[in-house]
């Protein structure tokens, strides 16, 4: 995948055995502000850290901890009376209010100081890290885990979701966690924003899109003011669930801790029309990709319509279809596997002019591209 | 494990040799070793126990993140009652998600339940129920195993038949249709009487509604630009990409939807002059979505939903009385696509009640 350059020499700041334990067990682990030259590895070229997370694959990821300083104890401070050695968790006495008394993060991933190339990246498929999405991962380049932003490029199996962990098929009744198999989520809840001031005279719509837009495309942000609740929807459903990690209790500008779900469907009938339209619109995108291309083109009117067998006699769609496929099959070009089961092609009872885009916008867009080319190509010759 | 079978609700709990599993989970490899584990979790989609298979794909390498040896997820019932790979739950057919196939072939409710889907119930017995009732479905067709035919496979089959004739007919009006339907619709909203009561004259008062990107402001600390007629579907992304590859670095972008607004802030004064001078006209087009754009400082554009409804209506009739026809591009193209043939009225899921 990437073009990691290998055996460079490191510092050994990373002791196997404390890493692994590190990973395995998720101990609570204590970030060091501004790490020291001994943390930072130090790489042969001596080129400034380049501030661009578009060039993550030419600098190697940062360790966003110091090892050192990783509380190895997993045994969590003493919270109750008894040791419930089953769950590792303190029981009994007074019971605390947790969902008032939330910790704040330990750190917090900066896309832009910390994001580089690990091992991962060479093993294509490989998973995010979750240690990296919280800002606590203490591999660094040694990491087995992906150190960057998502991108569009990024699929995972519906079962996983991009930290590699097992989605459930329904979501948890607080809407917490991993996320659910049964319905595609790009949008998180945000809850328990502070409203200062400040926030009320309009400027909460910009905090929040300014803590929001670092883990990847947005697509809409909406604020609730008076509640300080926000939505935001991502462009990829990857990109959300890498954010829901990033910014769970973490704060924006005024210290609160922010509570980070999933969000249950909009009951907007506009939104829910929006979203059906975008599952259609890439229900063609994948359709399109599972026919010839030639077919596509002479329906979309990209390419040139081809010679009819018979003067005037209009071609169906489905002929043209079987057509193209026996061509490719002669030209000895192996239609996929897909297109063939595709082949008992309709029967269009509606004869649809073959020239006038059918699919969406972005034929239309080509078509009227080609027809502006046609006419500067006439203007040219006169 | 024959004796637990004497429960009725434990008769219907898979028992198989053989999964159900896509090429890309199994890998190249046409020799593989599997573990089989009875009953050894519930199925993730109605619950139910099913036999486990857990094999290593050819493609993990040790070491690596993708080292995970692969695992079914779903029963055999589920699998064929939604045409899914046991593993990954892609369509077995055409390896899309699920949520894109279906919507794609509109097979939403097909197998089993009697109108439910395993998809809208919550209820842990309603999910067994709904599985059990499909499964005994496929047994009277008994052809359960011999002809592929019955199985999700010869449905995807068949309904992609009409496939290429639902999406080319309805692909290019849809979302006309769709909007004249939400026309109709608006007005009714109770929403409206009380976003009257909402005061957004002074909020308007300081946007630069009449501005325009030409006259370079000369107060120098100015790096951003106000832009309005923000379509419901154009997302924020789109707006931020034109910005950084016209202008330059963003420092800060907002975009509220519901006021149909959004202003954007450079780092640079010279990146903002240079995206500036790439709009020409203080007219901008982006996926088919026209805005208009001035030079303006962010102000607040309005600090609760009703104001920010209530301040897109404003920019909505602005720019309306200003461009004349509405403020949609893709309309005018849209109008030149084929008109939809009178008496094949393909019903969408997303269209809801709008009437063909």
């Amino acid at each position: 995948m990437s073009e990691a350059p290998e055996s460079i020499e490191t510092s050994p700041v990373v002791t196997p055995d404390v890493a692994e334990s590190v990973q395995n067990q998720g101990v609570e682990v204590v970030q060091t502000e501004a790490p020291t030259e001994a943390q930072v590895v130090k790489t042969k070229s001596k080129k400034k850290r380049t501030k661009d997370p578009a060039l993550y694959h030419t600098r190697k990821a940062r360790i966003q901890v110091d090892p050192d300083s990783v509380n190895t104890d997993d045994r969590p401070p003493q919270t109750g009376t008894v040791y419930n050695i089953w769950f590792n968790k303190w029981s009994g006495g007074d019971k605390e209010d947790e969902k008032f008394n939330q910790k704040k993060a330990d750190g917090r991933c900066s896309i832009a100081r910390d994001s580089g190339y690990t091992r991962a990246d060479k093993v294509p498929g490989s998973y995010f890290c979750l240690y990296f999405a919280r800002g606590l991962c203490t591999q660094g380049h040694k990491c087995e885990f992906l150190h960057r932003l998502p991108v569009l490029t990024d699929m995972f199996s519906p079962t996983t979701d991009c930290f590699g962990r097992d989605r459930f098929f329904d979501y948890r009744d607080d809407m917490g966690g991993i996320g659910s198999i049964s319905r595609v989520n790009r949008t998180l809840y945000v809850g328990r924003i502070h409203v200062s001031d400040a926030a009320k005279a309009g400027a909460l719509d910009e905090i929040v899109s300014r803590h929001f837009s670092e883990w990847g495309d947005v697509d809409r942000i909406r604020v609730l003011h008076d509640k300080g609740v926000a939505f935001v929807t991502y462009a990829t459903e990857v990109n959300a669930q890498f954010a829901k990690e990033a910014m769970a209790h973490q704060s924006l500008d005024s210290g609160e801790v922010l509570n980070v779900r999933w969000a249950t469907q909009d009951p907007d009938p506009l939104a829910q029309a929006r979203e059906q339209r975008r599952l259609e619109e890439n229900a063609a995108e994948a359709i399109k990709r599972l026919l010839p291309q030639e077919y596509v083109d002479e329906l979309e009117g990209r390419a040139k319509k081809s010679k009819p067998l018979l003067e005037g006699y209009e071609e169906d769609d489905s002929e043209k279809l079987k057509r193209i496929m026996n061509n490719q099959k002669e030209a000895g070009a192996e239609p996929a596997e897909e297109v063939k089961q595709i082949e008992p092609a309709p029967e269009p009872a509606a004869p649809v002019s073959t020239d006038t885009g059918m699919f969406n916008k972005s034929s239309l867009s080509a078509l009227k591209a080609l027809k502006k080319k046609k006419k500067t190509k006439a203007k040219v010759e006169e | 494990m024959q004796t637990t079978k004497s429960d009725t609700n434990k008769i219907t709990w898979e028992d198989t040799e053989v999964p159900a599993v896509c090429t890309q989970c199994l890998g190249a490899n046409p020799y593989i070793r599997m573990t089989k584990e009875k009953y050894g979790a519930e199925c993730k989609m109605c619950t139910r126990p099913f036999t486990v298979f857990r094999w290593q794909p050819e493609r993990a390498q040790k070491g690596s993140s993708r080292g995970k040896p692969l695992k079914t997820n779903v029963c055999l019932t589920c699998s064929r009652q939604k045409n899914c790979c046991q593993s990954c739950s892609l369509d077995l057919t055409y390896g899309l998600p699920l949520a894109i196939r279906d919507a794609a072939l509109k097979m939403e409710q097909e197998g089993g339940g009697g109108g439910l889907s395993l998809s809208s119930s919550s209820n842990t017995i309603t999910k067994q129920f709904i599985a059990q009732n499909y499964e005994e479905q496929l047994k009277q067709d008994q052809r359960l195993l011999t002809d592929n035919s019955v199985t999700g496979t010869g449905k995807a089959q068949s309904a992609a038949k009409g496939l290429l004739k639902q999406l080319a007919n309805a692909m290019p009006y849809r979302k006309e249709l769709y909007e004249k339907g939400q026309k109709d619709k608006r007005p009714a909203d109770s929403r409206d009487s009380k976003a009257l009561t909402a005061d957004v004259t002074k909020i308007a008062s300081k946007l630069p509604l009449t501005g325009s990107t030409t006259p370079v402001p000369k107060d120098a600390s100015i790096k951003s630009l106000f832009f309005m007629g923000v379509e419901d579907d154009l997302p924020e992304h789109v707006i931020r990409k034109h910005f950084t590859e016209t202008g330059g670095t963003i420092s800060l972008l907002t975009v509220v939807h519901r006021a149909h607004c959004g202003y954007v802030v450079f780092e640079t004064r010279a990146a903002a002059e240079k995206a500036a001078a790439a709009i020409s006209g203080g007219r901008l087009v982006l996926n088919g979505c026209r805005l208009r754009v001035a030079w303006g400082k962010p102000r607040n554009l309005g600090s609760s939903s009703d104001e920010q409804w209530k301040l897109g209506q404003m920019i909505k009739k602005y720019l309306r009385s200003k461009g004349g026809s509405s403020n949609k591009d893709g309309a005018a193209g849209r109008d030149e696509a084929a008109p939809p043939p009178p008496g094949q009225g393909i019903k969408y899921q997303s269209q809801g009640n709008i009437e063909l």
